[in-house]
């Protein structure tokens, strides 16, 4: 099987270890990953705050290399995956905005492929037996919330994938893993991400509610499909921590680096050592470095 | 807030209204203010108004109050708010569109630096095809004054090699660039 990947720019570098995992994981998977050659940036949040055309032609060229080989793509980060699924949705429903887009890319795409976030690839693609066949190594002792965030899920009439209040798909990934996987009402709050630079005591508050509320449900970790809901969570918790006077210390994984683990991949294969929360002790404590 | 006429205000709006209604693609007439957009927001608690409001002042032809509002800046686009909003409006996207129009029309801008971050950003893409981050903070930090943000993060950033001082240029700059130039036609020819 082979599908386009769009790592997106947080996976070449904050994100460098979702990169690594993803890669590790969809070989012995058995998918080929075609990086999408000479891939631009999907504009985030700051190109849909400033203009309607922009975000829309600057997916539109990446999707339109991608459909030129007849391949849906892969983008392991929630924000450009919805960002996309917007330009595709904007070329198929607006006659006028596809003809300024083709002539601003220079190509002519036409909307004929979608955009497939990490969880769905994994859990509707792949689909859990496959997981499964490859486990090495059940991560039994963990107990994980998993935390979708925002944009994997949301708007549903847009990414029309899983529930939207009370997603499942990650759970039973996770579940087949040997993992236990918590209760919790937060796993699609948003952590703020648009706002880290700009406005980061927002940042603060919110990941302080996310975190509490995954320790008062008894989880002693999280996992995230998206590199920025990973590194808003991991990077700012100290500081959330001292600003709200409370001790977290909690890993946010990636959900291709909790499967690496499984598939027998060590921690340093899989970029886990590059986390901003350093988590030797807690892979140590768990048998799983 | 200055004293407004709700009666004139409501008729001098309508063009600006409609614009906006054409524009988003949403229709505030639809909303019958249940408030559920405004529980679920999350930054809610720190702007002037909440979605709710923002809609109910479009209702009431406070356009100008709207486009010099802090939630037009604030608002994340999570999306709780259209999820579940029972009668599908898509506010994140009419906030969008609500900076859009004021930064068009010259509206002083509520949260300056929401706004500084977005264009340096844009601005490392434009030049380069790809966000470069350690750009992004020095046009950032110059420009909104704050010249330590991030620098309680950014050694941890270099240690563990997660961001490269240089840019990565792909080669399909020019057509990114183009995608800018062609914006910038769209907007001039408004």
């Amino acid at each position: 099987m082979k599908i386009a990947y769009y790592p997106g720019c947080s996976l070449e570098s904050t994100g460098i270890e979702y990169h690594l995992s993803n890669k590790l994981v969809a070989k012995k998977l058995g998918v080929e990953l075609w990086e999408i050659p000479n891939w631009n940036c999907c504009g985030a949040s700051p190109a849909h705050q400033s203009d309607l055309f922009l975000p829309n032609a600057l997916n539109a060229r990446n999707l339109a290399i991608a459909e030129e080989e007849g391949l849906d793509v892969l983008a392991p980060c929630a924000a450009c995956y919805n960002r996309m699924l917007a330009a595709v949705e904007a070329v198929n429903t607006d006659e006028d905005m596809r003809e300024k887009i083709n002539e601003a890319i220079g190509r002519n795409y036409r909307g004929t492929n979608t955009a497939i976030n990490m969880v769905q690839f994994l859990h509707d693609i792949i689909g859990i037996e496959k997981i499964t066949a490859q486990i090495q190594k059940k991560l039994s002792g963990l107990k994980v919330a998993c935390y979708y965030g925002c944009l994997l899920v949301k708007p549903p009439a847009l990414t029309k994938f899983d529930n939207p209040e009370n997603p499942q798909s990650m759970d039973r990934i996770v579940d087949a893993l040997g993992a236990e996987t918590i209760v919790w009402p937060y796993k699609t709050e948003c952590c703020g991400g648009g706002l880290a630079i700009s406005k980061t005591e927002v940042i603060l508050k919110l990941t302080n509610e996310i975190f509490s509320m995954a320790v008062a449900s008894g989880a002693d970790c999280l996992v995230t499909a998206c590199p920025m809901c990973q590194l808003n969570l991991e990077l700012r918790q100290k500081a959330t921590e001292k600003e709200y006077n409370v001790k977290y210390n909690m890993p946010v994984f990636e959900i291709t680096e909790l499967v690496g683990l499984s598939f027998g991949f060590s921690p340093k294969e899989l970029g886990i050592n590059k986390h901003f929360v350093n988590n030797d002790a807690f892979l140590k404590e768990k048998k799983l470095a | 807030m200055e004293q407004v006429v709700m009666n004139t205000a409501l008729k001098a709006s309508e063009p600006m209204l409609s614009e906006i209604e054409h524009k988003s693609h949403v229709d505030v007439k639809k909303c019958y203010q249940c408030g559920t957009c405004a529980a679920g927001c999350p930054v809610s608690y720190t702007s002037d108004y909440s979605p709710r409001q923002v809609v109910k002042m479009l209702q009431a032809g406070l356009v100008d109050e709207v486009y010099k509002s802090h939630m037009i800046w604030l608002c994340v686009g999570c999306g709780n708010c259209v999820t579940r909003c029972p009668r599908n409006l898509n506010i994140p996207h009419l906030h969008d569109t609500l900076r859009i129009l004021s930064k068009e029309k010259g509206y002083p801008c509520a949260e300056k630096n929401v706004d500084i971050f977005n264009d340096s950003f844009l601005k490392t893409v434009e030049y380069t095809g790809r966000l470069y981050e350690a750009g992004l903070t020095m046009l950032y930090n110059t420009r909104s004054r704050n010249f330590m943000a991030g620098m309680d993060v950014a050694p941890g950033m270099f240690m563990l090699g997660k961001i490269s001082p240089f840019p990565h240029l792909i080669k399909g700059r020019k057509e990114v660039a183009n995608i800018f130039k062609k914006m910038r036609e769209m907007k001039g020819a408004k």
